[in-house]
């Protein structure tokens, strides 16, 4: 006898999303250490001049921003973790496997570590720690592209990311031991993930690696959906495999790299998304791919609200939100594992 | 009306495993590529497709297949290779679909799972499924992709013996309508039941072609299998044969 299976609830999903963006989003901008009256701030912050600020309205000028960038984040991870258990075809893929992060990290720690590398011109600091982990996050991201080349297995470039993450990981704690002890927080820091920033000209930084990564993604979302199925299949229904995986590489390291320069590495978005995603949305990327962006979006937006709000031990300084979206994520994905098992 | 392959040269890295293989499969006609383990069926067959590199001619009803864009390649030919794992659990919709996305003409998945006797399977998940069910499926999908021409290899694999036969009846179906379909098999017996030609893969690489009554005797049988079969002739029928 056959048990017919649930079909996919497709339609309503969206709109929860939307909704739980909005919910999110208004959360995210109304409540922290100090909770404003969202729409009278608004009002405002859109009709008034600045000199006629309220309270309110310069809380929502600095919140805007972050609200921002923790979207743009929070999106970004999760695509790219769905792009890369596709291409890799393997569950427990996320934006971190292939060593990108690790990069980006290390690229930041050598910044933070010896300010002498920074550039200047004309005064204008020309490397930061955010581009020293912009341009490693690429360097990593043209290694892992540089090994895809010579493998076609998907378990080599797997492995092959790990072991550059395990590389850049003992670099960056070389990079640790060597900093002078004073440097030490800020490093530690980073490596927790944070999502300070105070202008939209920070926020919107990863827009156009995020624009040219997802551009990447879109141009071969019907190829991802025949890839899941069998490699050779795609290929013999017309996907140039190899070409296509390339870019999806590409747009998903992109992706990635933008997000890990501006905010650190932020744990478990990319992984738990497209897990919860899949039994509803289903396995076509169409779908899939706008959902994990709104859901990953509102998931980090509702634990930077919690990282923001929730004080240990009497710290006054919010809590690192890498290490918020772990302790929240992990028990979730392990609530899932034990459901499909 | 032909797929055609001339001078077909294939390997793995700089070792030839096939070469000059001449081969043709006619439009609506139904022949199996039988041969020993290791031959290179498979990869004889994947050089058909494309999907492994080789040197010499590929035909489509005439034209070259490096002409052709990839997606017309996929409209006329259809492949379902021996085995098949799914990166997550999809559903057979979605598995179907799949190929009804490269077919040149809309296609109802209903009626591609139709086909193969497997639409009360609609709604279940790929990796729910029995071996057989699941070949089936997987054939519904590669019909969906309404192709020309169907590269098969072993799809009676796991099959009951009831399935295997509905199967390959299907098949010869199929290719009365039009279709020309190559089909690796270990099964001789099934293979000369229901095909209209037969093509043995020497160990020394050579493709022995003909009807099954060609090819069901003593000499073909022994430079392809390196063993005596006894041959039951049958009135009216292919022979059937028996390990001796």
């Amino acid at each position: 006898m056959n048990f017919p299976a649930a079909q996919p609830r497709r339609c309503p999903l969206f709109l929860v999303l939307g909704l739980a963006t909005a919910i999110a989003l208004s959360f995210a901008l109304a409540f922290g250490s100090v909770s404003i009256e969202l729409l009278p701030a608004i009002y405002d912050w859109w009709n008034l001049s600045e000199d006629q600020w309220s309270t309110g309205t310069h809380v929502l000028s600095l919140r805007l921003p972050r609200a921002t960038l923790t979207w743009f984040a929070g999106g970004a991870l999760a695509v790219s973790g769905t792009v890369l258990q596709s291409v890799l075809r393997n569950g427990l893929a996320t934006p971190f496997t292939l060593g990108i992060a690790s990069a980006g990290s290390f690229g930041a720690f050598l910044w933070l570590a010896f300010p002498a590398l920074g550039v200047t011109w004309f005064g204008m600091p020309l490397f930061t720690p955010r581009t020293g982990a912009l341009l490693f996050a690429i360097l990593g991201l043209a290694l892992v592209l540089s090994i895809s080349r010579r493998s076609r297995h998907p378990d080599g470039l797997l492995l092959a990311g790990v072991t550059l993450s395990f590389l850049f990981g003992a670099a960056m704690m070389l990079v640790r031991h060597l900093a002078d002890p004073f440097r030490l927080a800020s490093m530690d820091h980073w490596i927790m993930g944070s999502l300070e920033v105070v202008s939209f000209q920070a926020a919107l930084a990863p827009l156009p690696w995020i624009l040219i990564g997802g551009f990447l993604i879109v141009k071969n979302i019907f190829a991802m959906d025949q890839l899941a199925l069998d490699e050779e299949m795609a290929e013999a229904r017309g996907v140039a495999v190899g070409a296509v995986k390339k870019q999806l590489l590409l747009g998903a390291g992109l992706l990635t790299a933008a997000v890990v320069a501006q905010t650190g590495p932020i744990g478990f978005v990319g992984l738990l998304i497209p897990h919860a995603l899949r039994p509803f949305t289903g396995n076509a990327h169409r779908r899939l791919l706008p959902a994990a962006w709104l859901l990953g979006g509102a998931f980090l937006l509702f634990a930077d609200l919690a990282a923001r709000t929730v004080q240990l031990s009497g710290r006054h300084s919010e809590l690192p939100v890498g290490i918020l979206t772990a302790l929240i994520g992990g028990p979730l994905f392990l609530r899932l594992l034990f459901r499909k098992s | 009306m032909a797929l055609e392959a001339s001078g077909l040269t294939v390997g793995y890295g700089n070792t030839p495993i096939l070469r000059d293989i001449h081969f043709r499969v006619e439009a609506g006609s139904f022949s199996c590529l039988l041969g020993p383990n290791g031959a290179g069926k498979s990869t004889l067959l994947r050089a058909l497709v494309g999907t492994h590199p080789s040197q010499g001619m590929r035909k489509l009803d005439g034209a070259p297949m490096t002409e052709l864009g990839p997606r017309k390649r996929a409209q006329l030919l259809g492949y379902l290779p021996q085995e098949i794992q799914p990166a997550f659990s999809l559903t057979v919709a979605e598995s179907v679909e799949l190929g009804a996305r490269v077919a040149a003409k809309p296609v109802s998945i209903e009626s591609s799972l139709r086909s193969v006797d497997a639409e009360d399977l609609l709604h279940r998940h790929l990796n729910e499924l029995s071996g057989g069910e699941r070949r089936r499926v997987l054939l519904a999908g590669v019909l969906a992709q309404q192709p020309r021409y169907l590269l098969l290899d072993e799809p009676a694999a796991m099959l009951d013996l009831g399935h295997q036969a509905e199967l390959f009846d299907h098949l010869r179906k199929l290719s009365k309508r039009g279709l020309g379909i190559l089909c690796v098999t270990h099964d001789v017996n099934l293979a000369a039941q229901f095909a209209d030609q037969l093509h043995f893969l020497t160990p020394s690489a050579k493709i022995l072609s003909g009807t099954p009554t060609e090819l069901l005797t003593d000499a073909p049988l022994r430079e392809t299998f390196g063993h005596r079969f006894e041959i039951l002739p049958r009135e009216n029928h292919v022979p059937v044969i028996v390990p001796r």
